[in-house]
C-alpha cells in the first residue's frame, strides 16, 4: 500500500476573526505530533481557514505503522534465577504478566548489569483505524482563551463546531465528536452555495468550495482584497491608509470578499481625521482613503463578503449606517466643547481609577507632584508651567461623551479639545500623546515634555498597583502594568532620559504616600524584568545583558549603553581571553574572599605580579575617566589590554601561596581588579561559544 | 412576504416563531433593562427542562435617553426575544430564515456574525456569541447562554435578541428611528416621541434620588424575606425592581464609581439567590416539564413540533 493524503476540514459557526489562523495552525500541530506518537511520518501540504472552517491536510502519510519491537526489562538476572540456575518465582512472575512463557524469555546485557527481558511484538495498525483515535484527541487539544460548550457531551470550543469531513486515502475516517459524525460532506458559503457537498481529496474540496462561493485559502483572500482595496481607493482618487490588522480581521471575516467603496457628507470632515478614522475602524471595521496632502476623503471602503453589490443596496445600507455613527461623533464634538476641557479636571473626581487608589482627580494631584523632579532629571527644562497645565488636562477628556463613545480615543480625544481650544502645541501634543508608546515596538511621544508626562503617568499606576498589591504575576495583569513598565524604559531609552530608578520608584511612592521597604524592592525586580524583555526585544545578546546588568540597572540608558559596549567588545579576541580570565578570578574570590586594603607591592616577589599591578595602575585613571563620561567602548577596551598580564599572571603565579600575606596580597590585588572591572560589568558571565 | 412596518416585522416574527415550536409570550408586565432579565429568560434557562418561546421585550435603558432628538437612541427600545432550550444544531439557520421571512433577500446584502460574548454582572450571566451586522448595521445579539445567575446552564440555550428598531430602520431605509411607519397613518415618532421626551427628563433630571435610594434598599429587603418564604418568583420581580432602581439612580448620576460595584453586586447577589432557588424548586417538582429526562425537547432540531 502506498502514502496517502489526509484532510480534515471543521466546520464551525463563525470562529472570532482573531483566533482562527492561531487554531489552524494547533490542528496541524497536534495532527503531526499524534500521528508521530503513532509511529506514522506525514508533512503537512495545507492549512487554510476562513471564519467558516479550519482545513488542515497532510501528505505523504504511510497506510500502515511499522511493525515494532519492544523489549520489556524485567528482574535482573541474579534475581530471576537462584544459585543453580533455576529460574526463580520473580523469571516466572515476570513472564506470566507479560502473557508469555518462560521459554520466550532472554537474558540480556545493558549498562547497568543482566536482566530478564521479553521482547513484544505490535503488529503496525493500519492508517484508518489509528486515525479514528488520533483526530479526535488532536481536537480536544486545541486551545482558546475561551471556550464554550454546547452539546450534550459538554465538548468545549470557541465556537459550536457543525460538520467535520475527514478523509484519509480518499476515504472517510469515521467518529464522533460533539455529537457530530464525520463525514465526506462540506458545506459551502452561506448565502452563495450548497450544502452537503461530498469530497474525496484537497483538491476537490479546494474546488467544490470554490464552486460554493467560498476562497478557502487565506493568502488568496488576502491578495484579492489587497487588490480591490487599491484599486477602489485610485478610484475614488486617493491612495489607501494602510491598516495591517485591520486587513488580517477582513481576511478572516469574509469566505468570499470583495469591496465596496461608499461617500459620506463632506460636512463630517469638520471633524478630526483621528475620531473619523477610528469611527470607521473600530466600529465599521472600514478603511479609510487619503488625499495626497494626506487628509482624509469623503469615501470609505468597506470588505463585504460578496462578490459584489450590483443594485448598490450594500453600499447605500453601509452609508446609512456610518452617516448615524459619524452624527453621534459630531454631536459629541459638539456638545463636548461646551464645557472647556481644563474646567472638568473637578468632575474626575467621580471617576475612579482604583478602589485603593482613589479617582483620576487624585491620580493627576498625584502626577502634577513628581513632575519637577521627573523633568529635572530628564532635563526638560523651561516653561515647567506649560508641564504642568498638560498635567492638570491629562484626564479631562475622561469625563467627555467622546471618550466614553469611543474609548481607544483616550489621550487623543483630550488633545484636539486642547487644540480646538487654542492650547500651545507643547500642550495638547502632551496630552494628545500621553498613551505612548502602544507597545513595545511603536515610537514614544515625540517631545521631551510629552515622554516626562507620559513616564509620570505610567509610573504612578505602576507604583500605586504595586503598594495596593496588584502585582501582575502569570497571565494576570488587569492593569496592564507590564504593559506601562515597558513604556516607563522605552520613553526613558527613547528620549536618553538618564535618571535612577530607584530615584523616580522612590518619588512616586512618596506621592501616593506608601511607605519604600518591601515595595521598593518589588518594583525594582520588575523593571529589571521589563528591562530584560525590551532588551530581548531589541536583539541584544543576552550574555551581554546579563553581564551588564549584573552590575546594576538602576540607570536603564547607562545599562543600555554597556550592553552595547559589551556586544561590540565580545567581537575581538583580547576581550574574549580576559573574560575567561576573568571567571577565574571570580572564582578564585568566591572561594576564599576579597581581603581588606590595597595590595602592598612590597609583597610583590614575582614579575608577572609586579607587572600586572603596574599595569593596572596605569590603565586605572583612563577606565575611571571613561567610566565617567560613560565611554564604555573606550573603557573595555583598556581593560582588554590588561590581557597579556593577566595571562602572565595565571601562568606565572601561584594565588594560593603558602606564606598568608603573599597570598592575602595576591587575592587583594585581584580583588582590585575585579572591582574595576565591576564598574563596566561582570564580564565572567559572558559566554566564549557565540551561541547568543 | 416583506414586512411593510413597525407592527407587520413583530407579527411575521410571532408568525415565523410559532411555526418552529416556540411558546408566544407577552411582555413582562415590569421594568427590565433587556429581554434576557424577564423571567422566560432568566429563570427559564435554568435546570434541564427543553423551553422555546418567543416576546417582545419593552427595554428599557434610562441613560440611554436622548429627549427624542437622537435619531437612534430612545430610552425605551423593543427588543424581539428568542429561547431556545436545548440548542438546536441548526439555530443559526433558523435565525436567518427568520430574517428571509421578513422579506430580507440575504444574497442581496452584507450579513455577518461577529465575536461578541454578551455579559451581564448584575445578573452573573454571561454567554458566548456575536452581534449580527447586516450592511454593517446591527441588527441581533445571538448568544449561545453559558451561566446564569451564577449557575452552569445544563442544557445550552440559545438566545436570539433582535433590535426591533434597528430591523425596522433597515427595512424601511430611514435614518431616523421616529420615521418608522408604525402601522397605515400612524409613525413611530406619534406613538412615542412624547414618550421619550419626558422620560429622558425624568430620567436624567426629576427623578427623585432619595426615594430611589430608600426603594433599592426596600425592594432589596423584600426580596430576601420572600426568599426566605421560598416565593421564588414573586422575589426575582423584587430583584428587578432593584435592578431598574438602580439604572435609573445611574442616569441621575447619583452613584458614585465605589458605590456603583457595590450596588451592582448587591443586585447579582440578589439574583443569584433566585436562581439557586428556582433549580432546587424546579428539581423538587422532579422538573415537572420534563417527563423522561433523557429524552431531551419534545421538538425536533429544526423546530418542528
Amino acid at each position: 500500500m502506498e502514502n496517502a493524503e489526509l484532510v480534515v476540514e471543521l466546520g464551525t459557526e463563525e470562529l472570532p476573526a482573531s483566533l482562527i489562523e492561531g487554531a489552524a495552525q494547533q490542528l496541524a500541530q497536534q495532527l503531526v505530533a499524534g500521528l508521530r506518537a503513532e509511529r506514522l511520518p506525514g508533512s503537512v501540504s495545507a492549512v487554510w481557514y476562513t471564519p467558516r472552517r479550519i482545513i488542515v491536510a497532510l501528505d505523504n502519510v504511510p497506510a500502515r505503522q511499522d511493525d515494532l519491537s519492544e523489549t520489556i526489562m524485567g528482574p535482573p538476572r541474579r534475581v530471576a534465577f537462584d544459585s543453580e540456575g533455576n529460574p526463580t518465582r520473580a523469571a516466572s512472575a515476570f513472564a506470566e504478566k507479560n502473557g508469555m512463557a518462560l521459554s520466550k524469555t532472554k537474558v540480556i546485557e545493558t549498562p547497568k548489569g543482566e536482566y530478564l527481558s521479553v521482547v513484544r511484538k505490535h503488529k503496525g495498525e493500519k492508517t484508518d483505524k489509528v486515525l479514528e483515535r488520533v483526530i479526535p484527541a488532536a481536537l480536544q487539544k486545541l486551545q482558546f482563551p475561551k471556550t464554550m460548550y454546547w452539546s450534550p457531551d459538554k465538548f468545549r470550543f470557541a465556537r459550536p463546531l457543525r460538520w467535520i469531513v475527514a478523509i484519509y486515502a480518499g476515504k472517510v475516517v469515521k467518529f464522533k465528536v460533539a455529537d457530530i459524525v464525520s463525514s465526506r460532506y462540506t458545506s459551502g458559503h452561506r448565502f452563495l452555495g450548497k450544502s452537503r457537498i461530498p469530497v474525496t481529496s484537497l483538491s476537490s474540496l479546494r474546488e467544490a468550495l470554490r464552486d460554493n462561493g467560498v476562497i478557502v485559502d487565506q493568502a488568496e483572500r488576502k491578495e484579492k482584497i489587497v487588490a480591490a482595496l487599491a484599486n477602489a481607493a485610485a478610484a475614488a482618487g486617493g491612495r489607501l491608509l494602510t491598516d495591517d490588522d485591520l486587513l488580517e480581521t477582513v481576511v478572516n471575516l469574509n469566505e468570499n470578499p470583495s469591496v465596496v467603496c461608499g461617500a459620506f457628507d463632506r460636512r463630517f470632515l469638520e471633524l478630526p481625521d483621528e475620531i473619523l478614522v477610528t469611527v470607521m475602524r473600530e466600529h465599521q471595521k472600514y478603511f479609510s482613503v487619503l488625499n495626497e496632502d494626506g487628509r482624509l476623503l469623503p469615501v470609505f471602503l468597506a470588505v463585504i463578503n460578496l462578490p459584489a453589490d450590483p443594485g448598490g443596496k450594500i453600499r447605500a445600507g453601509h452609508e446609512r449606517v456610518l452617516r448615524a455613527r459619524f452624527a453621534d461623533a459630531e454631536f459629541f464634538w459638539n456638545t463636548d466643547r461646551k464645557i472647556p476641557i481644563g474646567d472638568r479636571e473637578a468632575s474626575l473626581r467621580t471617576v475612579l481609577f482604583q478602589q485603593k487608589l482613589g479617582s483620576y482627580f487624585d491620580k493627576t494631584q498625584r502626577v502634577v507632584a513628581i513632575l519637577p523632579p521627573i523633568a529635572a532629571a530628564a532635563g526638560c527644562t523651561g516653561e515647567p508651567q506649560e508641564l504642568e497645565a498638560a498635567a492638570h488636562l491629562l484626564k479631562c477628556d475622561l469625563v467627555t461623551e467622546m471618550v466614553k463613545e469611543f474609548t481607544d480615543l483616550q489621550g487623543i480625544v483630550g488633545g484636539l479639545y486642547a487644540r480646538a481650544e487654542g492650547y500651545p502645541e507643547k500642550i495638547w501634543r502632551s496630552v494628545y500623546e500621553q498613551y505612548m508608546p502602544k507597545s513595545s515596538g511603536s515610537p514614544s511621544p515625540s517631545t521631551l515634555a510629552g515622554a516626562v508626562l507620559a513616564l509620570s503617568d505610567k509610573l504612578d499606576t505602576i507604583c500605586g498597583c504595586f503598594s495596593a498589591g496588584l502585582i501582575p504575576s502569570g497571565s494576570r495583569d488587569p492593569f496592564a502594568v507590564r504593559r506601562q513598565g515597558n513604556g516607563v524604559l522605552k520613553i526613558m531609552l527613547d528620549h536618553r532620559i538618564s535618571a535612577s530608578l530607584r530615584q523616580l520608584i522612590s518619588w512616586s511612592l512618596q506621592a501616593l504616600g506608601k511607605h519604600e521597604g518591601e515595595t521598593q524592592a518589588e518594583l525594582l525586580r520588575f523593571f529589571e524584568g521589563r528591562l530584560r524583555f525590551l532588551f530581548e526585544e531589541m536583539s541584544l545578546a543576552y550574555d551581554c545583558v546579563n553581564a551588564a546588568l549584573a552590575v546594576g540597572f538602576d540607570d536603564p540608558v547607562d545599562a543600555l549603553e554597556r550592553v552595547r559596549a559589551l556586544q561590540e567588545m565580545r567581537q575581538e579576541p583580547d576581550f574574549l581571553a580576559l573574560a575567561s580570565s576573568f571567571k577565574r578570578v571570580m572564582n578564585i574570590l568566591a572561594q576564599s574572599g576579597t581581603p581588606p586594603g590595597s595590595p602592598n607591592v612590597a609583597l610583590m616577589s614575582d614579575n608577572a605580579e609586579i607587572g600586572l599591578w603596574g599595569k593596572y595602575r596605569e590603565i586605572l585613571p583612563g577606565v575611571e575617566a571613561a567610566g565617567k563620561s560613560r565611554q564604555y567602548l573606550e573603557a573595555l577596551r583598556l581593560m582588554a589590554s590588561l590581557r597579556g598580564d593577566v595571562d602572565d599572571f595565571f601562568e606565572q603565579v601561584l594565588v594560593m601561596s603558602e606564606n598568608r600575606a603573599v597570598r592575602e596580597n595576591r587575592l587583594s590585588l585581584l580583588g582590585e581588579l575585579s572591582r574595576l572591572f565591576l564598574r563596566v560589568a561582570d564580564i565572567s558571565q559572558i559566554v566564549l561559544e557565540k551561541t547568543g | 412576504m416583506q414586512a411593510k412596518n413597525f407592527q407587520q416585522i413583530i407579527l411575521a416574527l410571532e408568525r415565523y416563531w410559532d411555526r418552529h415550536g416556540c411558546a408566544l409570550q407577552q411582555p413582562y408586565d415590569l421594568e427590565v433593562g433587556a429581554g434576557t432579565m424577564a423571567p422566560e429568560t432568566f429563570l427559564r434557562v435554568l435546570g434541564p427542562e427543553p423551553y422555546r418561546v418567543a416576546y417582545v421585550m419593552p427595554s428599557r435603558r434610562p441613560t440611554d435617553g436622548r429627549y427624542g432628538d437622537n435619531p437612534n437612541r430612545v430610552q425605551k427600545h423593543y427588543q424581539y426575544q428568542v429561547i431556545l432550550k436545548p440548542v438546536p444544531s441548526n439555530s443559526q439557520d433558523l435565525y436567518l430564515r427568520s430574517l428571509e421571512a421578513l422579506g430580507i433577500d440575504l444574497r442581496e446584502h452584507d450579513l455577518r456574525f461577529e465575536e461578541d460574548n454578551w455579559e451581564s454582572p448584575t445578573l452573573g450571566a454571561w454567554g458566548i456569541g456575536w452581534q449580527v451586522l447586516l450592511d454593517g448595521l446591527e441588527i441581533t445579539q445571538f448568544t449561545y447562554f453559558q451561566q446564569a445567575g451564577g449557575i452552569d446552564l445544563d442544557p445550552v440555550s440559545c438566545e436570539i435578541t433582535y433590535g426591533l428598531e434597528r430591523i425596522g430602520t433597515f427595512i424601511a431605509e430611514v435614518d431616523s428611528i421616529y420615521d418608522l411607519v408604525w402601522t397605515d397613518g400612524l409613525s413611530y415618532r406619534d406613538v412615542r416621541h412624547r414618550e421619550e421626551v419626558e422620560f429622558s427628563k425624568y430620567n436624567f433630571e426629576a427623578a427623585g434620588v432619595p426615594m430611589l435610594f430608600g426603594l433599592f434598599q426596600s425592594y432589596e429587603e423584600e426580596c430576601k424575606r420572600l426568599l426566605a418564604l421560598d416565593l421564588v418568583l414573586p422575589a426575582y420581580d423584587y430583584c428587578l425592581k432593584c435592578s431598574h432602581t438602580f439604572n435609573l439612580l445611574d442616569s441621575r448620576a447619583a452613584i458614585s464609581a465605589t458605590e456603583r460595584v457595590g450596588l451592582i453586586a448587591r443586585v447579582r447577589q440578589l439574583a443569584c439567590e433566585v436562581a439557586r432557588r428556582y433549580v432546587a424548586g424546579r428539581r423538587d417538582d422532579v422538573a415537572p416539564m420534563i417527563q423522561n429526562p433523557d429524552a431531551g425537547g419534545s421538538v425536533d432540531s429544526a423546530g418542528r413540533p
